[in-house]
């Protein structure tokens, strides 16, 4: 018998983020969604997070043991989405934590979501606070003023993508070039890469171009990184997991005179 | 009845079905607990904890209301413990509206006092979820001591106790604080979640951090004594996506040309005749 939300099974998922820092993100909804549930299970960034997230419910399922050196990243998030699915099907009102957005940069609360629906449950996602809003406040960028671009680090290495150094740039998940999606690569490999997209960024910036290396703050007591560097010497600096790009324009904003002219003509004809 | 400077505790009663299923019934209250009751359910537990309460020297049950406007908060219990002759166990309860008020502080201080004082008794016993940091808490800064094994439920559950003072005197309610998981956890919650101490200068949370006796651990440079203290893991994995490169066409093998059936050579048509 369907529901009158017209869902035909008694289980149910909620993929909520949980926010950047401890403490600061955690929206009531969210929270509510990690009270009322039978499981939780959690994908956290810091142990001090996961912790904190286990003091706010009695069964916390930690994702992190999905999670292996050298083991294909692909599994580990099919594994993760049949260990969530698993308890739907048993019935139970389920919770995914995730930590920042449950739907930026994450396969599996995606993938959850869909195949819990195809199968008559509910399911559905609440957003959550993102290492990219941490970002536009701790840098004081406004992404409407010049526009902004987001890419990951590798898929701006292995497709041809146009970059417009008119607007913000922003490179995710740099410090895992190189992993080919296995979870751990050797420094060397990553140096190698690292080189590579010194290069490619080369074609549309000079290499004396200052970019930001950016990570938001897990824990309340600490500062977010913000470290300039020039683009040549990205290849030395120290860069982990959590660390983001961000390149400033280098090209003031170009006028399309063309358009601009379609358009007082279209003023012009409707004064 | 027991009163404090913001509370009076007195003895549970059957008009207090409003407090008890508030309590009783919210999932969020009974997350460490158990599974919420069902209203129906609520109201044969009420009575049949009123009438246990009626039995000397068995439960005791008390409605924690506030002074000025004498609306009930949250419920505390004694009870023997099944473990130790001269042992009681403590539980306390608080509506969601009434947490962070320090009632709870209020309350399990005056009915430590209360049971040291007036039940023949040598030890307190709290057991609790170890994911109730709240509680956690709590008996830390009242000087609950120990890690025993739980004398009921899972392994989830901790267990401490606070004994008598051998010189007789009765609990003295000075905090006795240790670095824990339960205060690091908590200074953390609150400066995450505290818009004075979010943006407080980077004194005046050292203060807060000495004052707590937590500073030590929160300024390690490397997180291995923070780590260690909260039982948090140490690797952590965060990617949750993994893009990798495109899969690049093989080459196609040349197939062997077929061969086909040598052309008949064509019949020559007759020359014309020239005329």
């Amino acid at each position: 018998m369907k529901s009158i939300r017209g869902h035909t099974q008694a289980g149910s998922l909620a993929c909520i983020g949980i926010g950047i820092t401890l403490g600061s993100h955690l929206t009531p909804l969210a929270r509510s969604h990690i009270e009322q549930a039978d499981v939780v299970f959690l994908a956290a960034s810091d142990g001090i997070v996961e912790k904190w997230i286990e003091s706010l419910h009695t069964d916390v399922r930690s994702l992190q043991p999905f999670y292996a050196a050298n083991k294909s990243r692909n599994k580990t998030y099919r594994e993760m989405v049949n260990a969530i699915l698993a308890q739907v099907r048993a019935g139970q009102k389920v919770c995914a934590a995730f930590y920042g957005h449950p739907g930026v940069f994450a396969w599996a609360p995606h993938e959850a979501i869909r195949i819990a629906r195809k199968e008559g449950y509910a399911a559905h996602m609440e957003p959550g606070i993102s290492a990219e809003d941490c970002l536009y406040a701790d840098l004081g960028i406004d992404p409407g003023t010049f526009g902004c671009q987001h890419y990951e680090a590798g898929q701006l290495l292995f497709y041809k993508r146009r970059i417009d150094p008119s607007a913000y740039l922003v490179l995710w998940q740099v410090g895992a070039l190189g992993d080919q999606g296995r979870g751990a690569a050797h420094s060397a490999t990553h140096l190698a890469y690292r080189k590579i997209l010194i290069e490619r960024l080369a074609r549309d910036y000079p290499r004396t171009h200052k970019i930001t290396i950016y990570r938001a703050a897990t824990l309340p007591i600490h500062a977010p990184r913000i470290e300039r560097i020039a683009l040549r010497r990205l290849a030395d600096a120290d860069i982990e997991g959590a660390d983001t790009l961000v390149i400033p324009p280098a090209r003031k904003l170009e006028p399309d005179i063309r358009a601009l002219g379609r358009l007082a003509r279209l003023e012009q004809a409707s004064a | 009845m027991i009163v404090t400077p913001r509370l009076r505790l007195r003895a549970l009663a059957l008009r207090d079905m409003a407090l008890f299923r508030a309590l009783y019934c919210d999932p969020g209250t009974m997350r460490h607990i158990g599974k919420p009751l069902s209203r129906a359910v609520a109201v044969a537990s009420l009575r049949a904890t009123v009438a246990a309460t009626r039995k000397p020297a068995g439960l005791r049950f008390f409605v924690i209301a506030e002074c000025q406007s004498r609306r009930g908060v949250g419920l505390c219990s004694l009870r023997p413990a099944a473990w130790d002759k001269r042992g009681i166990e403590l539980g306390i309860m608080l509506v969601h509206t009434a947490r962070r008020h320090g009632y709870a502080r209020e309350a399990f201080a005056a009915l430590i006092n209360y049971a040291f004082r007036a039940l023949p008794i040598d030890t307190i016993w709290v057991q609790y979820r170890r994911a109730n940091a709240g509680m956690a808490r709590l008996c830390d800064i009242l000087g609950f001591e120990g890690n025993f094994l739980p004398r009921s439920g899972t392994s989830v559950r901790r267990c401490v106790r606070i004994r008598r003072d051998r010189n007789g005197a009765v609990f003295s309610n000075q905090p006795t604080r240790g670095i824990t998981m339960s205060n690091i956890i908590g200074f953390l919650e609150q400066a995450g979640s505290n818009a004075a101490m979010r943006h407080a200068s980077r004194e005046a949370l050292l203060r807060t951090m000495q004052d707590k006796e937590i500073e030590n651990v929160l300024r390690q440079p490397h997180r291995s004594l923070l780590d260690d203290l909260t039982g948090a893991r140490e690797t952590m994995y965060c990617k949750n996506t993994a893009i990798a490169p495109p899969k690049q066409k093989a080459p196609a093998k040349k197939k062997p040309a077929k061969k086909t059936p040598a052309k008949k050579p064509a019949k020559k048509a007759p020359a014309k005749r020239k005329r």
